[in-house]
């Protein structure tokens, strides 16, 4: 383990491939030197990711994990050890999606052209000349399966940049540690070589169908995805047709040595049905009476397959075999938990768990949810959490339950599920909590439901509900605990949530068993549990607790008083000052950008998003439409007029809030600096013929005149000076200027615009607008 | 479940044997338990009293001071300030009187010369009654100069200290990142509008206030670059650990250059040698065991009318619903100190308090948006002593080969002059840009001895293994009062930034 710990982190301390390069957060290259400091592996021997960060695992459990990586049994099978079906990848359709040239150089020395390969050389004794031939016949047996007629060898038309950012994200890093570049990871290395883009795609979209043993998993890529993925990782290949035609004759022979070498033990064939008679009887010994001084354990050539295993490995190995049949539950699960590299991503019992140098690339999609919301769970205990239909609905079918991981749990297939499914659950046991009495179910449920909602424990404030968060926090949604857990995990883990899960950012409801709930269930701590158990096994047909549809709330002026209430608006942003008249009309002034920037009329407004919660959302005026205006400054000093409307950018530097006053009817007038010449500006509710409009009055004190005090007052498609004073705004504002005010229609960047100079008056400068709408 | 099995099921990675005890517990009509479990041992000494809420009025109360006439206002998440008369009455007779509204969230309160001066989440706001009808017309934008546009973004301030100065602490835009100007940045706001640059490196603060030295200090939430929630000293240019706000040093040309970037996956300790603006936690509040997100808090000024805590700080904690206690001491020239549980059970997460002139301690806050464990949506309660003392530790302070501990009541000599009854651990967190830490590097620090003083008050140790840097944990369950009461909380933490080099005070 220590030599193997030592190769792996031996190398590769070079700059990382995405340094500097484009479209890429400094923080991903940052992860990505991380990154680099663990790889890339260089091997002869074997090498299996999962045995790479396992300190303090038995030699034997070690061992355990090669002989069924390698495949041992497939050959050395005395019928007493279990059998899995599958042990190499199934070459059914090899032909579709490897480049021939790759197999015939990997076949002839498979140890130095892939280093870490699983796959023994089956020609290293034959003499060169034969086992030139023998090699050629085998490519033209493997290149004739096939469905397509010819490979198709078009570039993928995927994003290397997505590639690259789901390779660093979804796990793939976990188990193909990637470095300075791909050459130097040789589990990726020649891929392009290797692969015709079409037959890499697929291979990503479906690995189960060619490692039906789940040894690549299924990480539910889309067809985009694994585009993108496989444009990342081949990069530029050649896409040159093969000069490669199949001969029959060497079709046939090659079909002859694929059983005859000893292939057909591990890999299935179209033409060679395994259990059709094609197959080899080999002869191996039983594991039980090998001989570690010939055969694959000797580093002497002969008619058995050469693994090119290391000192160790084989010490590891020879150990297992002694105890094959004694190995405890727990040691088979942490061998088949390090043979599929569980412990990259999962802790149990001490033994594995995000490594410090991948650490970084385990991120999450929502912040809020902490460490949570980050790094796959701890698997102790898993087979008595979870209940092993959803155990198996995972491993095979790709159930998630944790939407706000980034790395993906991918889908090991039903070899894995038969494998593990059942250990767990006869491994892990927890006290059973037994009986409770209950009310009849549907008071349990009603009171399950009310724990849920915001009058009890309030679960749907953090937890999701049916896909909609409620609150800010988006934890597991409400729907899942009834599917997946068992209700034994469930009683005592809302007892005491750290203790299952240390570092939870869920309280505990019930400490020391006491409720603080006393009204539901006369605050009986077991059966509100039980309880919220039997709401929340009603998994998608759920009752719908309090506090998940949150409740419009009208926020109104009255007839006497205008209402107001400082938060963020839609389209406007948080410095948003929204104010509701006595006379129905409504405003919100930016203040931050220092302007009239919504109005409407009607009702005011539903304060819900910034009232409830965690008060992130908006104020939501409550009319269908409103009129809008440019959220920037809407008084600018300018020399001349009709220069183009100055560009403040986020935030001008010359313009500044003040402040407001309110009236005896609780208005505002609000106050400004512009160049630092303090403005008020002053709405009212007037009623003016039967209609209600917006008076506005803007003035200073100021009298200097470096230059006009302009008023943008509108910005439309279309300004209509109507003659009267009157501007029509597109179709639904009109605005008011006073006689003898000048006023423009200037044809700006974004339209038209109303501009208005804002001129002296007796102690100052003074304008009055009024808006119609 | 108490401390030690806490700490031991923290260190132990085996979980089967989590009884089932807890199931078959039955329930118990007696006073709710709570997070320390302690509810029942604090309640002979310190009530808590609720102060009624009309059912008309929401309130959320995010800050609270005390007018000259003796009203207590209270301003709101949702941003209203209150007027409250009788709420110091016993029993509580309070009439609310709606004095402004339609603000932002107040999240800190300061009446000085007839106007409040308050923080809400977008501004400094000067807010005055100009016309006398009881209800506020006037409000003028003191300062607005940090960028206000992400979520998450929450600002708190603290009251006018003796300079005419509001410190206001921003926190980071979605409390990861700083998006727009002075997000993680402290600033200064003086009553006239003048804004100056304090310190940068803010994560997600809350409460901002001074000691009884009148040094400012914030509390500062467990995320990263945070291994655990702290009080911070704000000092004036320094940095507060989190590097993700350097970008507006360009902005506050005052402050010098930014400082060097600190090591991830490093420790406080170390780092401080590097980054020469770095401030250390004075006060680390060990997570869950002391809170898990600590809010705002107040001096007892109160000359003693709410007991033997004169001049230390009381703090609430959000997420747990409990109040805490803190002490802090200068040692060469770095602030540091101890926390101690307080009072559990409170009805609803704690955003502020406030002491009253008659002693009280008035806290209120919400639980809405975040998990808490109080119950109510929001609610006004009122700690009071009840006159008798408990037997607590009072105050931890640092000696140059151990600690000074004083206690509230004379200890039983037998117990306190035994080394084995000073129980002590040490340990720290991770300094690191991942969320939060696990406690690390724990040693066993020795009391090899122990000298009483002649009133038997306070336990002089000689400790063998102090580590600078570390959180001191003390576990004192085996001390005896001299009339054989066991302390109320035996536990307390004291973060020992520096060791004294010579004995003062």
């Amino acid at each position: 383990m220590t030599l193997l710990l030592t190769r792996f982190f031996y190398m590769g301390d070079g700059p990382s491939l995405l340094r500097g390069s484009k479209g890429y957060s400094i923080c991903l290259g940052v992860l990505l030197s991380i990154v680099s400091m663990g790889c890339p592996p260089v091997y002869a021997e074997p090498f299996s990711p999962g045995l790479v960060q396992t300190d303090g695992l038995a030699s034997h459990v070690r061992g355990k994990v090669w002989v069924d990586a390698l495949g041992c049994v497939a050959c050395h099978d005395d019928g007493s050890l279990d059998k899995p079906q599958e042990f190499g990848p199934d070459l059914t359709h090899v032909g579709d999606r490897v480049r021939p040239e790759w197999l015939v150089s990997y076949l002839s020395d498979p140890h130095t052209f892939k280093p870490g390969t699983l796959m023994p050389d089956l020609v290293a004794a034959l003499p060169s000349n034969e086992r030139t031939e023998t090699v050629e016949a085998l490519v033209h047996f493997l290149m004739a399966q096939k469905a397509a007629d010819e490979q198709s060898v078009k570039q993928t038309s995927g994003s290397v940049e997505n590639g690259q950012r789901l390779f660093h994200s979804i796990g793939c890093f976990a188990c193909h540690p990637y470095g300075e570049d791909l050459k130097s990871s040789g589990w990726l290395e020649n891929l392009q070589s290797k692969y015709t883009p079409d037959g890499l795609v697929s291979f990503l979209k479906d690995p189960l169908s060619v490692h039906p043993n789940g040894i690549m998993p299924d990480l539910g890529l889309s067809h985009d995805e694994a585009s993108d993925l496989a444009s990342f990782l081949m990069g530029q290949s050649s896409s040159a047709k093969s000069s490669f035609q199949l001969i029959n004759n060497k079709i046939e022979r090659g079909q002859s040595l694929f059983g005859g070498l000893g292939c057909v033990q591990c890999h299935s064939a179209l033409a060679t049905e395994r259990d059709t008679g094609n197959k080899a009887k080999l002869t191996a010994p039983s594991l039980r009476v090998v001989n570690p001084s010939k055969g694959c354990l000797s580093h002497e050539e002969g008619s058995w397959p050469d693994y090119d295993l290391s000192d160790l490995q084989i010490r590891d190995i020879t150990a297992a075999f002694d105890s094959l049949e004694h190995l405890s539950e727990s040691e088979l699960i942490q061998s088949h938990l390090v043979r599929f590299n569980c412990i990259a991503c999962h802790e149990r019992e001490g033994v594995g768990g995000v490594s410090e140098s991948l650490d970084a690339l385990f991120t999450a999609t929502d912040l809020n949810l902490g460490e949570q919301g980050r790094v796959p769970p701890s698997l102790d205990g898993v087979g008595a959490k979870l209940n092993p239909v959803w155990l198996r609905k995972v491993l095979v079918q790709g159930a998630v339950a944790r939407p706000y991981l980034n790395v993906r749990m991918p889908r090991f297939g039903s070899a894995v599920a038969d494998l593990v499914v059942g250990l767990f659950v006869h491994a892990d046991v927890l006290p059973p909590v037994g009986d409770i009495e209950m009310p009849n179910q549907n008071d349990s449920r009603r009171a399950g439901r009310d724990l849920a909602g915001v009058d009890g424990m309030a679960c749907i404030t953090c937890h999701t509900f049916k896909g909609t968060k409620t609150g800010a926090m988006g934890a597991m949604d409400l729907t899942l605990p009834g599917q997946r857990l068992t209700r034994d995990w469930f009683h005592h883990y809302m007892l005491q949530p750290q203790r299952f899960r240390p570092g939870t950012l869920m309280p505990d409801f019930w400490p020391e068993g006491h409720s603080s709930k006393p009204d539901i269930l006369e605050g009986n701590a077991s059966q509100q549990i039980e309880a919220l158990w039997v709401f929340l096994s009603d998994g998608f047909s759920i009752d719908t607790p309090k506090g998940v549809h949150r409740e419009p709330m009208r926020l109104l002026a009255t007839d006497a008083e205008a209402v107001m209430l400082r938060r963020s608006y839609p389209g406007i942003g948080k410095r948003g000052i929204g104010v509701g008249y006595p006379k129905g009309v409504n405003l919100v002034f930016n203040a931050e950008q220092l302007c009239l920037a919504m109005i409407w009329k009607g009702e005011f407004a539903d304060p819900a998003g910034v009232w409830l919660s965690q008060g992130h959302g908006n104020v939501r005026p409550m009319a269908r439409q409103q009129i809008r205006f440019p959220n920037t400054p809407q008084v600018q000093l300018l020399q001349d007029a009709l220069s183009p409307w100055p560009d403040s950018g986020e935030r001008s530097a010359v313009h500044a809030f003040k402040g407001y006053r309110l009236d005896s009817q609780r208005r505002p007038t609000f106050l400004y600096e512009v160049e630092g010449v303090l403005f008020e500006d002053t709405f009212r509710d007037e009623t003016k013929g039967d209609s209600v409009w917006l008076r506005r009055e803007i003035k200073t004190n100021a009298f200097e005149n470096a230059g006009s005090y302009i008023i943008r007052a509108a910005l439309g498609e279309a300004i209509i000076d109507q003659g009267d004073g009157r501007f029509r705004v597109d179709k639904d504002l009109i605005i008011e200027v006073p006689e003898g005010a000048e006023a423009w229609v200037v044809n700006g960047n974004e339209g038209q615009e109303l501009r208005v100079r804002i001129p002296d008056s007796g102690d100052g400068k003074a304008l009055n607008l009024n808006y119609g709408f | 479940m108490d401390f030690k099995k806490m700490i031991a099921f923290r260190k132990t990675v085996c979980w089967m044997v989590v009884g089932c005890g807890c199931l078959a517990a039955q329930v118990q009509a007696e006073k709710l338990a709570s997070f320390w479990g302690t509810s029942e041992q604090e309640s002979p000494y310190y009530r808590i009293v609720d102060v009624p809420v009309p059912d008309e009025i929401v309130l959320e109360a995010g800050s609270f001071d005390l007018l000259p006439d003796g009203r207590l206002g209270i301003g709101t998440r949702r941003g209203d300030i209150y007027l409250v008369e009788g709420a110091f009455d016993d029993p509580p007779n309070p009439r609310y009187h709606r004095f402004a509204s339609g603000l932002d969230e107040v999240t800190s309160l300061s009446w000085h010369n007839g106007s409040f001066y308050i923080t809400q989440q977008t501004e400094v706001t000067k807010v005055t009654d100009l016309n006398g009808d009881e209800r506020a017309d006037e409000f003028l934008t003191l300062s607005d100069v940090w960028g206000f546009a992400n979520y998450h973004e929450f600002g708190f301030g603290s009251k006018v200290d003796p300079d005419g100065n509001i410190w206001v602490t921003l926190c980071l835009s979605r409390s990861y990142e700083s998006l727009v100007p002075f997000r993680g940045w402290s600033l200064k706001v003086s009553i006239d509008g003048n804004t100056s640059p304090v310190a940068s490196g803010i994560r997600s603060p809350c409460g901002v206030g001074p000691n009884a030295q009148g040094v400012m200090f914030y509390a500062e939430s467990q995320g990263p670059w945070n291994g655990s929630c702290s009080l911070k000293q704000l000092k004036q240019g320094g940095f507060m650990g989190h590097p993700v706000s350097f970008n507006w040093y360009d902005l506050a040309p005052e402050m010098g250059p930014a400082p060097v970037e600190p090591n991830t996956r490093s420790r406080m300790e170390m780092e401080r040698e590097r980054v020469k603006e770095l401030v250390p936690y004075a006060v680390v509040f060990p997570y869950r065991r002391m809170g898990q997100q600590l809010s705002g808090f107040s001096l007892d000024t109160t000359k003693g009318a709410f007991g033997p805590f004169e001049d230390q700080i009381f703090i609430g904690d959000y997420t747990l619903s409990i109040l805490m206690r803190a002490t802090t001491e200068e040692v060469n020239g770095v602030w540091q100190g101890a926390c101690y549980p307080f009072r559990e059970g409170f009805a609803t997460g704690l955003l502020a308090n406030q002491f009253t002139p008659k002693g009280q301690l008035i806290v209120g806050g919400t639980n809405r948006g975040w998990p808490v464990r109080g119950p109510k949506p929001f609610a006004l309660e009122r700690v009071e002593w009840t006159g008798e003392t408990p037997f607590e530790i009072k105050e931890i302070n640092a000696r140059p080969d151990g600690f000074l501990v004083t206690f509230t009541k004379p200890v039983d000599a037998d117990s306190a002059g035994t080394a084995e009854t000073f129980q002590l651990e040490s340990f720290t967190h991770v300094y690191q840009q991942g969320y939060g830490s696990p406690e690390v590097d724990q040693t066993n620090p020795k009391v090899t001895s122990v000298t009483l003083s002649s009133d038997k008050t306070s336990a002089l140790l000689s400790v063998s293994g102090l580590v600078k840097g570390h959180v001191h944990s003390f576990d004192l369950s085996n001390l005896k009062s001299a009339d054989g009461e066991a302390l109320v909380h035996a536990h307390a933490y004291y973060t020992l930034n520096e060791i004294p080099e010579h004995t003062h005070r």
